[in-house]
Parts: C-alpha cells; structure tokens; sequence
C-alpha cells in the first residue's frame, strides 16, 4: 500500500517552551475574566443557574490546562513537519487523534513572510507566514536565520514561476 | 507598424451617461426611506419627530452631500482603450488613475435591465484578472454602441488574437473575421427544459409564499381580512368550489413558477470560439456574459432530488469572477437545466477541456460509520434537546433524525471519485447529487486528513481549494486510504511535471 512520504524537516523544540508560555498566559487571562464574573455575579445578586455555567468554565479550564501546558505543545512539536521543494510546500501537522497532509505548489504562494512577536525574538524563532487564495499558512517555531532563508528561496522561486506563466501566456501556449 | 498606428489612435475620453446621476440619486433616496422606516419600526420614533426641525435639516444636508458627491463621482469618472490597456479613472474627492491591461481580462458580462433598455443603456462588468481585491472595472448605464465598441476592442486586443499578433502581425482583419466565424452555437434552452424544471423546482412554495406576503402587507394597511375570511368561507362551502379552488391555486402557482423561470432564463444561448465561451441569457432583463476557456477553474453539476429522478442537471463555473455584484449580476451557470448525459457531451464540446468519464468509484460501505459519528450533533444532540425543551416539537426531532440518517447513509452508498489523467471527478450523494471535476493544474491546494477512527478503517478525507470568489472548498469524506495517498502523490507530481526549475539556489535545501 502507497504510503504519504512524511516531509522531513521538524520546527524547532524551543517552540513548544514559547506555546506554553502563551497558553499559560491566555489561561490566565480567561481566569481573571470568570472570577471577574464570579465577583459581578456576587455583587448583583444574578440568578443561581450562571454560578453553575462559571464553575463548570472554571472546571474545563483547569482540565484542558493540564492538557495544553503539559500533553499538547509537546505532541504539536513532535508531529509538526515541513517541506519545501523547487515544486511545492509540503505540511504536516497532528498525528494520533487528527492527522494532516497539505501540498501547496510554488506558483499558488502569492506572499510569503516571516513574522517575530516579542516571545519569538526572545527565543530567537519566526512563524513563516504563506499566503495562497483564501487563507495564510503558518509554520511555526524556525529559528530566526532559517526562516529568513526560507522566506528568500520561497518568495525566488514564487516570483520564477509566476514570471514563467506570464511568458506562456505571452507566447499563446 | 501595427503598434505605432495603435499609438497614434488614442481614444478620447469617455464618460458615463448623465442618467447615471440620476439612477444614483433615486438609489440614495430609497436607503433614505428604508432608513425611515427602520427608524420608526425599531426605534419607534413617530413621524412627527422626523421631520422636527433639526430632522429636517439633517435630511437636507444629507441630500445636499449626496447630490454634490454622486456630480463629483460622475465627472471625475472616465474611461478609454489605450494601447492595449483599459485605461479608468475614477473618485468623488480625491481621484484615481488605473491601467488594466487587456490581455489579462478575464471575463465579462453585460447585463441590460429592461429600464435602462428604454433608454438604449448596458452596463459591463469587467473582471481585469488582477490579484489585489479591487479587480473588477464597473461601467454603468453606457450607450449599447459603447459597449458594442469595448467589445469589439478587448477581443481584438485580447487573448484571442494574441495567436494572430504572432503570425507577423499581416492580415489582422482576415484573421479576426475568421474567429467570428469560428463562433459556434451549441445550446439554446428549449421550451421544453423551462417547463420540465419550473414545474419539478419549488417555485409552488415561493408562490404561496409570496401571495402570503402580498396579503399581510396589504393588511398592514387596510382591513381586509373580513373579505379574506369570506372569500374562503365560500370555497370552503362544498366540495366542488374546494377543489376548483385548489386546482386555481396550483395553476396559479404553476403559471407563475413557469413565467419566472421564462423571464430569468429564456433565451439562455451558450456559443464558444477557440478561446472563449459567450452566454446570453434573460427575457426583460439580459446578461451577456464571456469567459476565457482558461480561466474555468473547475466544473460542478448539481441536481435537487426532484431534479435527479429526471436527470436534470444544473451546470456551474468555477472561476475567479465576482459574482456578488448587485448591480450586474455576472453569472457562472452555464446550463441551466440540461439532460445529464446531453450535459456531458456539451460540455466536452464548449470547454474542450473537460471530458467526464463514467469510471468512478464508490467509496467503502465502512465510511456509513464514519459519517454517521461525524454527524452525531445533528440526529442525536439536536432531536434530543428539542424533544427535552420542546416536547410539542417533537414530529420535528423525528424528521432531522430520519433525514440525517438517512441523508448519511445514501451519501455513504453513493459518493464516488476518480482520477482520469490530470482530471479529478468527485460526486457526492445524498439525497441531492454534487459532482465536481477539477484540472490538476487548476488546483490551488489539497489536504489529505486522517482522523483517529478513519485509521482503524483505513480511510481518509480530501479537501481540494479552488480558486473563486469566495475561495471554494471541495471536502470529499471517508476514500480509501491509499486512495487518498495515490491523489497525494498524483498532485505532488503535478507541480513537480511544471516549468523545470533553476537548481536550488540556497544552502538549507542541501541540508536534506
């Protein structure tokens, strides 16, 4: 049976430090939105029925944050991984639970940069932004030198190809 | 030679007609009004308070903005063939000069509404194939011979007679007269296909619909349910007048689905010459509509249920023109209701490209399972909280749960795929029939995922992006596996078997 050929370079694992340095902090901060709830609900008397709704948030929350600072960034590193070619951009993310193949050929990418938030610079990665029709992909987690080469050698060879089909049309195929 | 005479006949300027001002100006008084009525409905403001003195004042500052803005619109607006560029310029305030050049042009669809036919007035929408957001060029409300004349240019000028320009630029009318030659007729819609689809589409609810909303406007206003109610008490009163009136009804209903389909649709011709496909289609308002056979990006062929008991198939385009304009309604069918196998020919031979094959396969009975967890929400959860919140609902909990299931089930037995050279054919079933044929070289992306219990029937689902506006996404759920991966690897090659690249020109692909 023909199997997919996993794409072969892997993000950086200083990405999964930075994923849970950003979840932590997005936790906390839909901490302090229930609590400000809890404390509104308190004051104006509301109706018992949305304390419920506030504990059972409090609940998921401290469930999926075992799962988010612990499980997930580690099984996102492990299972991340890219290609890029003088033909195409190969993606592959997620694994046991949802696995994911992409393949975007070199004269569909319309842009491509590389983006670097204030956690990104500190640990010296960049996300790679690629923009097709309809929507950006992201590769997450490269550290900052390869990204700008990435970055370089996709918008060349994007640029090839695009110049390539303005000359076929030119010559009326 | 050719080019320097180019040059030197350099089209002059020109403009909309003034009319145009005045379209624009009844346009704003109708927001206007609307705006009235949202006010006093939502807001309940009374008339009195409108037209208060400072209400008053606001209205006419408003008009007075909007009549010297539409003026300002209208004279800065400007158009012209120059070289081979569509040259606009354009803005109320603050003007803008713009370039299209017109071997890029993608399409174009005229449309003539039936008032500005009175005044021998078209408007054309122009889609200039440039990438940015703004890329379709709208000429309002010009003269029919203008538009005759933008025509006859861009196809002189574009794509089509790029092969002319090559053969040492000599006998250019020749040559143009015999693309207009070229230009066949294939279809015409018949009588018959009219008829056959409005009286099998849903245009009966529509109409019931519609004589409901007619009455309860008219009641808003004048008192007439007395007359109402006595007019059914008489039909109601034996069982002949009952069945005559039902009989009225459905003839009504009939003769109304029938004229409208006729209004929207008759006349729908499709003619084709080596480069591009012309539709005209309509009755009191027409659309003339052309594309360039390349830019179709895809192909879909759906049918109702009603539609698929009679091989009846609906024929779209695919493509990168805005269809969402108010205005000018550029439109992507290309047959409107056709015989399925009549479509398949037809289709081969207007876009010489798409050939549908009968081979396609059937994806595996297991994928019924698969579907029918991933549309748990659907026949569990929502029958369920309807039947728990709102038991006297609870015929329709039965009807989403037997339809989803059942829906599910057909989709299972029936969708199918299949990959004929660089063609992709998808078709899913349920009780109503998608089909979908793509290009590989058309495709912009494709996804192959896997979830956790498709692994442990070995299936995959595929999501293939073409390019329109907006973005279409064509998912087929539950292939084989290897399927899936034969696809993978099939589109892999695709872009591999394009324009061979220079070598790599940077170090970290070495790394590999």
């Amino acid at each position: 049976m023909y199997q997919i050929k996993e794409p072969t370079q892997r993000i950086s694992p200083k990405t999964i430090k930075v994923w849970r340095i950003t979840d932590t902090l997005s936790i906390i901060g839909f901490l302090c939105l229930l609590g400000f709830l809890l404390f509104l609900h308190n004051y104006y008397s509301w109706s018992p029925w949305i304390e419920y709704v506030i504990y059972g948030f409090l609940a998921l929350t401290a469930v999926s944050a075992i799962m988010e600072l612990l499980i997930i960034p580690v099984y996102k590193q492990k299972t991340w991984r890219y290609e890029i070619d003088h033909h195409c951009i190969q993606l592959k993310h997620g694994g046991a639970i949802k696995k994911t193949h992409m393949v975007i050929p070199m004269d569909k990418v319309y842009y491509v940069d590389t983006y670097q938030g204030p956690l990104l610079q500190k640990y010296q990665l960049s996300t790679i932004k690629i923009g097709t029709v309809g929507y950006v992909h992201e590769i997450p987690g490269i550290p900052v030198e390869e990204a700008t080469e990435i970055r370089n050698y996709i918008a060349y060879l994007a640029g090839i190809s695009k110049m390539d089909l303005e000359k076929e049309e030119k010559n009326g195929k | 030679m050719e080019n320097n005479v180019l040059h030197e006949n350099r089209e002059p300027i020109r403009k909309l007609h003034p009319l145009w001002m005045f379209a624009e100006f009844l346009k704003s008084i109708k927001g206007l009004f609307f705006f009235f009525i949202f006010l006093s409905v939502v807001l309940g403001f009374s008339s009195h308070s409108i037209f208060s003195i400072y209400g008053f004042i606001g209205i006419c500052l408003f008009l007075c903005y909007q009549i010297v803005s539409i003026l300002l619109e209208w004279k800065h607006f400007g158009y012209s063939i120059q070289d081979d560029e569509l040259f606009i310029k354009k803005g109320r305030f603050l003007t803008i000069k713009r370039y299209f050049p017109i071997n890029r042009i993608q399409s174009l669809n005229q449309s003539t509404p039936f008032f500005h036919r009175l005044f021998g007035l078209t408007s054309l929408l122009i889609d200039a194939g440039s990438s940015d957001k703004d890329s379709s060029i709208k000429l309002e409300m010009i003269s029919i011979q203008d538009a005759n004349d933008i025509k006859k240019q861009l196809s002189k000028l574009g794509n089509g007679t790029i092969d002319i320009t090559e053969e040492d630029h000599t006998n250019e009318e020749t040559a143009l007269e015999d693309t207009k030659q070229k230009l066949k007729k294939h279809y015409e819609i018949s009588v018959k296909e009219i008829l056959v689809a409005s009286l099998t589409s849903l245009r009966l609810l529509f109409f019931l619909t519609l004589v409901y909303s007619v009455y309860s406007e008219i009641s808003h206003f004048f008192s007439i349910d007395q007359y109402v109610d006595q007019f059914i008490d008489i039909f109601l009163s034996s069982w002949f007048l009952t069945i005559t009136g039902i009989v009225l009804l459905l003839v009504l209903s009939m003769l109304y689905g029938v004229l409208k389909t006729y209004i929207q649709y008759g006349g729908f011709t499709v003619a084709s010459d080596s480069n591009h496909i012309y539709i005209a289609k309509g009755k009191i308002n027409t659309t003339y509509s052309s594309i360039a056979k390349d830019r179709i990006q895809a192909l879909t062929m759906n049918s109702s249920f009603v539609h698929k008991l009679l091989h009846i198939v609906q024929v779209k385009m695919i493509s990168a023109t805005d269809t969402e304009d108010e205005v000018i309604q550029a439109s992507n069918v290309l047959f409107p209701f056709i015989h399925k196998y009549r479509a398949r020919n037809l289709i081969a031979e207007v876009t010489q490209e798409f050939h549908i094959k009968n081979n396609m396969m059937r994806i595996p009975r297991s994928s019924i399972l698969v579907k029918l967890l991933r549309t748990m929400i659907l026949w569990l959860l929502i029958p369920v909280f309807l039947y728990y919140f709102y038991p006297g609902f609870w015929y329709i909990a039965t009807i989403i749960f037997a339809l989803t299931i059942l829906s599910q089930i057909v989709s299972g037995l029936y969708s199918s795929y299949s990959i004929n050279g660089s063609f992709m054919q998808i078709e899913k079933g349920a009780l109503s029939t998608k089909f979908f044929i793509t290009n590989r070289d058309k495709i912009e992306r494709l996804i192959v995922t896997e979830t956790a219990i498709q692994r442990k029937l070995g299936l995959a689902s595929m999501k293939i992006i073409s390019r329109a506006k907006p973005t279409k996404t064509t998912t087929i759920h539950d292939i084989p596996k290897e399927a899936a991966n034969r696809y993978y690897e099939w589109y892999l090659e695709g872009t591999r078997g394009q324009v061979p690249r220079p070598p790599s020109c940077l170090a970290f692909i070495d790394k590999n």
